[in-house]
């Protein structure tokens, strides 16, 4: 464990830093909002005001929406990273996004009128995949490079899988490209309370038990002789992984690469103790999403360019620099 | 040297279908180090993993302390044994770290560390040497310092029976005999060590009694001096082995 005072000072940080994108975040976008006027509008309970609809039906919930995707999608990454013991995992780039997103447009398809359903089916779907993941790193060996085509593999199914539903049921997949894309525009309190409420109790779990996900991260034989259930307890990291990626991605879509860039951002700020890695992630990812998003709204206003493109704009760089670190040996094997 | 601790009994252990070891029987009595030797894949190591209950035996009875080996709930066989495999992980993590893991099975549900956890693990670092590089990180340092490492986190555990997976493997002259002599210390302690060794020198020296595998089947298990009397272990490795009297008993090397 990293001594107290410079794992004190960077999580204070990282929080100041969250704080001001929450605030960048609720006062950046194509409309022009001012703290008086929304305040006038508070103070004299103007619910039909331009700031108090503005901030209460878009902003506030698009904000939430940041914050609760990035930092589930963020301790998702981290979780399947220790599982799987490979640098190289995140929730997107092994297929476990696109079997939440394949499941959630096919549930919102044939059921457009249950919406509630639709974030349990990302969690199936992801969960799903992250299964068959699991069963051919088993059996394809333990190269971090297989598992990474496996998942382009799988992910190439599913995202045929996408395309085919969209043109199948056009009118039930309304704003299926900003889903494909990943936005958090559109994104409603109603919509979002199911996924976040879903979110909290994995965020929650999973920073109970990170002391387990270290002595896991000693491998199976050394965990098991130290009195660990390891199947059971990884099937658990990995349901949990799956519950916060496909609970994100029923609402925010195809984010990614924010599970691939916070943890290994986090671990040269936190280490490697998932005690204090997992809670770190979960802010980290928070700020990483709201920024993206207040820029994306930002760069271009009054248009708007969906997160999920300013994401991958920062992780496709980083994941060949994490190809050409492991090439060079410091990737950690 | 009295009580059986490990008694098998006619075991078969291997891989789903695959037997490796088969009519395996053998006790092990409290307080003494055992060491398996044979050539390379005749089972040393499956059948270190069945006594650690990571293979169940395919056939047989397998118990500890008079109670079926089946019968241990996964915490409680790790407070009566621990096992050190070969290559072990090299995670980013501290050597103190390292160290506090081998308590996992005496943590509660907040995983806290008590006073006692803390204590235990301080024991195994000092006896260990390895108080000076606790705030190490594992990846910095030597093979022989790692294998410490691993060997204070397995002390830590604090249990009655040691397994030790080729503790030697990959050490220098120098690290293979501090390593030795750490172990019979242990044992010197009351722990009952069993380990996989493939330096038949270092069997000799520093073990009670020897079983010799051959083909996944106990040739033999007898005390040093007298496995080495016998000649077999120079049938089974096909080589010759010289004894040097010395004032302390007998020094053992092995020509082709």
């Amino acid at each position: 464990m990293k001594s107290c005072k410079p794992v004190k000072r960077s999580f204070l940080l990282l929080f100041l830093l969250l704080l001001l994108a929450i605030c960048f975040s609720l006062f950046t976008g194509a409309t022009t909002l001012s703290w008086q006027e929304l305040l006038n509008d508070l103070a004299s309970a103007n619910q039909n005001g331009t700031a108090y609809r503005i901030f209460f039906y878009s902003r506030f919930p698009r904000t939430l929406a940041a914050i609760f995707a990035g930092s589930a999608l963020a301790v998702s990454g981290a979780l399947i990273q220790a599982v799987l013991n490979n640098a190289l995992a995140s929730p997107n780039l092994i297929g476990v996004n696109a079997g939440a997103g394949f499941f959630a447009l096919l549930t919102a398809s044939l059921f457009p009128a249950l919406p509630l359903l639709v974030p349990l089916a990302a969690f199936l779907g992801a969960f799903a995949t992250t299964l068959v993941i699991y069963g051919v790193a088993s059996k394809a060996g333990r190269s971090r490079i297989t598992l990474i085509l496996a998942g382009v593999a799988i992910s190439g199914i599913l995202s045929a899988g996408m395309d085919a539903l969209t043109l199948l049921f056009p009118d039930d997949v309304i704003g299926a490209t900003g889903f494909l894309i990943g936005s958090f525009s559109g994104v409603t309190m109603g919509g979002l309370f199911p996924a976040a409420s879903l979110i909290l109790v994995g965020l929650l779990c999973a920073c109970l038990m990170g002391y387990d996900l270290n002595v896991l991260a000693l491998g199976e034989t050394i965990a098991q002789s130290l009195g660990m259930r390891v199947l059971p307890l990884r099937f658990c990291f990995l349901a949990l992984a799956s519950l916060l990626a496909g609970s994100a991605v029923s609402f925010a879509g195809l984010l990614g690469f924010v599970g691939l860039l916070v943890p290994h951002i986090c671990r040269r700020f936190f280490g490697n103790d998932h005690r204090l890695l997992l809670p770190a992630c979960a802010l980290a990812g928070a700020t990483l999403a709201l920024l993206c998003d207040a820029f994306g709204k930002w760069l271009f206003a009054p248009f708007e360019l969906p997160v999920g493109i300013l994401l991958s704009f920062l992780g496709g760089p980083f994941f060949l620099f994490l190809l050409l670190q492991r090439g060079r040996g410091r990737l950690h094997e | 040297m009295s009580d059986p601790l490990v008694a098998l009994s006619h075991v078969e252990a291997g891989y789903g279908k695959n037997t490796v070891v088969s009519d395996f029987s053998l006790t092990i009595s409290q307080g003494e180090i055992l060491t398996l030797v044979g050539p390379n894949g005749c089972g040393k190591s499956t059948l270190l993993k069945t006594l650690a209950g990571h293979l169940p035996p395919l056939s047989g009875q397998l118990s500890l302390q008079g109670k079926p080996l089946s019968g241990y709930a996964p915490k409680e066989l790790a407070k009566t044994l621990s096992f050190l495999p070969q290559g072990q992980p090299t995670p980013d993590i501290e050597v103190e770290q390292l160290v506090y893991h081998g308590r996992f099975p005496y943590l509660g549900f907040q995983r806290r560390l008590s006073a006692y956890d803390r204590q235990k693990a301080e024991e195994a670092m000092a006896f260990t040497g390895l108080l000076p590089l606790r705030h190490r990180l594992l990846s910095s340092l030597s093979g022989g310092e790692k294998q410490k490492a691993y060997l204070a986190m397995v002390i830590a555990q604090d249990t009655p029976l040691l397994l030790l997976d080729e503790p030697t493997t990959y050490l220098d002259i120098g690290h293979q005999f501090e390593l030795l002599s750490l172990v019979q210390t242990l044992n010197a302690a009351g722990k009952t060590i069993v380990m996989v060794l493939h330096d038949l020198s270092h069997a000799l020296t520093y073990s009670h009694r020897i079983a010799l595998l051959q083909q996944g089947r106990l040739l033999c298990c007898q005390e040093p001096a007298a496995l080495f009397a016998s000649g077999a272990l120079q049938q089974v490795f096909g080589v010759t082995g010289h004894q040097v009297c010395r004032q302390q008993g007998y020094d053992y090397y092995f020509t082709p």
